[in-house]
């Protein structure tokens, strides 16, 4: 089942990006070939594979339990989360959030999680920011 | 020679630089401290480290010595919980395991740990020798090396990857096909015109490199950790022991160290395979050759020392292709190679000539890190184990805000994050798929040289597709890199 799901993907995403390829307007070309072949041909190579796979699945992969995919789901809409929030909230609070929960989610104890998110967001935040000059995101703070 | 003396002792003035010495030893010191850590290997440091290297616009000799001690540093640090935990820290370790556990569990654990720190010493020094030995002749032969061979020999890798990585080869051409897409988003030098940005003023110039690795080798990485939810492993309290050999036990295993460092060398050079064949191949050998008693596999001292020097000796080989040809042979010397281009500098056999200080520089540090790493292993070695226990609520969430402070530093840019996160997904449901993600990084990494080999050859032939398989050379590698993918399919049919 996941190679059939795997392959028609495969043949979608392929088949789409041949089409974009194909249908560039090229207003002058500097070379014989142009931009638009070598897309057009790695898409192809992708959709034969895609085939291949599809039509000829082998069985082996092996997915995770609905309780632990939910769970896999859980932590992405938190990275997706902590990206949205970062810019807006800054980089302290957000980082913090992020390491308390995530200590909690891999077993931390409350009061460990809390002392964790707010030392390692602080340390982070001298290393990067003070440390090495990269600005990060100050949101309410600054 | 005396040309490549002179070269090596510039080398050695650009190494010996003080940052350039700094950074060698931090990231000598990070890559031990991250290869002991249960779950996250040499190549995830490089990938966290690398948009922070490139934010800090360092100079991109000095970029590459702080990365590449982070990746050989990382082999020294893979063997301690493989010998300690009998955990192999990263694949290459397993072999490390067989002999290196047992010794452990008789409290010979800290003559173990030192005998592979020399040997892992040897293996990344002997390399770096048989390396400024082989570098001046293979960039020689490389400047036979026209666009049309260049294409073939970039063909000819992914087939070597997709015809040895043991998944399914069409799972690895997709995979790198998907690469080769990714590469083209973003404007076309040759023609100005928009590939796949879908009107996103940041795919202008293409998806950043860094975001991918980050997407790919982080967060990946820990989903696939929430997955396992690591168990975790407790420290065997057994005594360690004398922690330096005598000078008998050395010289007892001096000549396996030096076959492994040999053999890890020619097997990091060759593309496709690397330090987890090496470390397999070395203790089989020394098996055959050394052990009259039978005793390898319960904790003698040559066969843990033996794939742990070619382990390292591997990982420094496998840099030669990389520097020299431009083709990377592993993930993390994919990784290099991308942060060379990330500098618009291209490797090949031009980059000895055009840019001395970059390899040279390099290959001087090799030396300098595997001073700074047997200083650090051996004296210090206690300070690395107590980073096994590390309680994973601490390390796994610190990885996610490490990623994700470096994806913002390189642009400050939030669709980088967005997109990494997704790479971070793509990462994960590939590993579980069975679509390997290594061609696919290679695609990325090469896929802008190999289209601009094509339309160079093909603009100078005036449009003839046969002008890539003219030469002699392009000829032999489009014929070697079919009967790779094809060969043991044919063998099949015929029986």
């Amino acid at each position: 089942m996941t190679d059939r799901i795997v392959g028609t993907l495969f043949i979608l995403v392929g088949g789409a990006a041949v089409f974009l390829a194909v249908s560039w307007e090229v207003p002058f070309a500097g070379d014989p070939v142009g931009p638009r072949v070598f897309p057009a041909v790695a898409g192809s190579v992708f959709v034969l594979c895609g085939a291949a796979i599809g039509f000829a699945p082998r069985e082996g992969a092996r997915w995770p339990s609905l309780r632990c995919l939910l769970l896999l789901v859980a932590a992405v809409l938190w990275l997706v989360a902590y990206a949205a929030m970062l810019r807006p909230l800054g980089f302290l609070p957000t980082t913090a959030a992020v390491l308390a929960g995530g200590a909690l989610l891999f077993g931390a104890r409350l009061i460990e999680a809390a002392a964790y998110g707010i030392l390692g967001s602080v340390a982070l935040w001298a290393l990067i920011d003070r440390g090495l000059d990269i600005p990060l995101p100050r949101g309410v703070i600054g | 020679m005396s040309g490549t003396l002179k070269s090596l002792s510039a080398g050695f003035a650009v190494a010996l630089t003080p940052l350039n010495l700094a950074l060698a030893a931090i990231g000598a010191f990070v890559g031990t401290a991250v290869g002991a850590l249960p779950g996250i290997g040499p190549l995830n440091a490089v990938a966290l480290l690398l948009p922070l290297v490139y934010a800090l616009k360092l100079p991109p000799e000095s970029a590459l010595i702080v990365l590449a001690a982070v990746y050989y540093g990382g082999g020294y640090g893979g063997r301690i919980a493989a010998i300690l935990l009998n955990v192999p820290g990263d694949p290459s370790s397993v072999m490390t395991t067989l002999d290196g556990y047992p010794m452990a569990r008789r409290g010979e654990g800290g003559l173990a740990l030192s005998i592979t720190a020399i040997g892992s010493f040897i293996g990344g020094v002997g390399a770096t020798v048989l390396m400024i030995l082989a570098a001046p002749a293979i960039a020689r032969a490389a400047l036979a090396f026209g666009p049309a061979e260049y294409v073939a020999l970039m063909v000819f890798a992914f087939a070597l990857l997709a015809g040895v990585g043991g998944t399914r080869p069409a799972k690895s051409i997709a995979a790198a096909a998907f690469g080769l897409l990714l590469s083209t988003v973003g404007t076309d030098s040759g023609t100005g015109i928009e590939r796949f940005t879908f009107g996103e003023l940041e795919l202008l110039d293409g998806v950043d490199f860094t975001v991918v690795v980050i997407g790919l080798f982080a967060v990946a990485e820990v989903l696939t950790l929430i997955e396992e939810r690591a168990a975790r492993v407790s420290l065997v309290s057994t005594p360690l022991g004398r922690s330096f050999p005598a000078i008998g036990q050395i010289l007892h295993t001096l000549p396996t160290m030096l076959r492994a460092a040999l053999v890890g060398f020619v097997v990091g050079v060759l593309p496709g395979t690397g330090a987890s064949i090496a470390a397999t191949l070395s203790w089989t050998l020394e098996r055959r050759l050394v052990d009259r008693t039978g005793t390898f596999g319960t904790g003698d001292i040559r066969g843990v020392a033996a794939p742990e020097t070619a382990d390292n000796a591997a990982q420094t080989g496998a840099m030669v292709p990389m520097l020299a040809l431009g083709i990377p042979g592993s993930g993390t010397t994919a990784v290099l190679l991308g942060a060379l281009m990330l500098y618009n500098i291209t490797p090949g056999p031009l980059l000895f000539i055009q840019r001395p200080e970059i390899v040279w520089g390099l290959i001087a540090s090799f030396v300098v890190g595997n001073v700074v790493l047997l200083a650090l292993n051996l004296p210090l070695v206690g300070l690395f184990i107590r980073i096994l226990a590390l309680p994973p609520w601490a390390l796994y969430p610190a990885v996610v805000a490490c990623a994700f402070s470096g994806v913002w530093a390189v642009n400050n840019s939030v669709l980088d994050l967005f997109l990494a996160i997704a790479f971070g997904v793509l990462g994960w449901a590939g590993k579980k798929a069975g679509v390997p993600l290594l061609p696919m990084l290679l695609g990325l990494v090469l896929g802008r040289l190999i289209e601009d080999n094509i339309r160079r050859a093909l603009a100078l032939s005036g449009g003839e597709v046969f002008v890539l398989f003219a030469s002699p050379i392009a000829l032999g590698l489009w014929l070697f890199a079919f009967g790779i993918l094809f060969a043991p399919r044919l063998l099949q049919r015929l029986r």
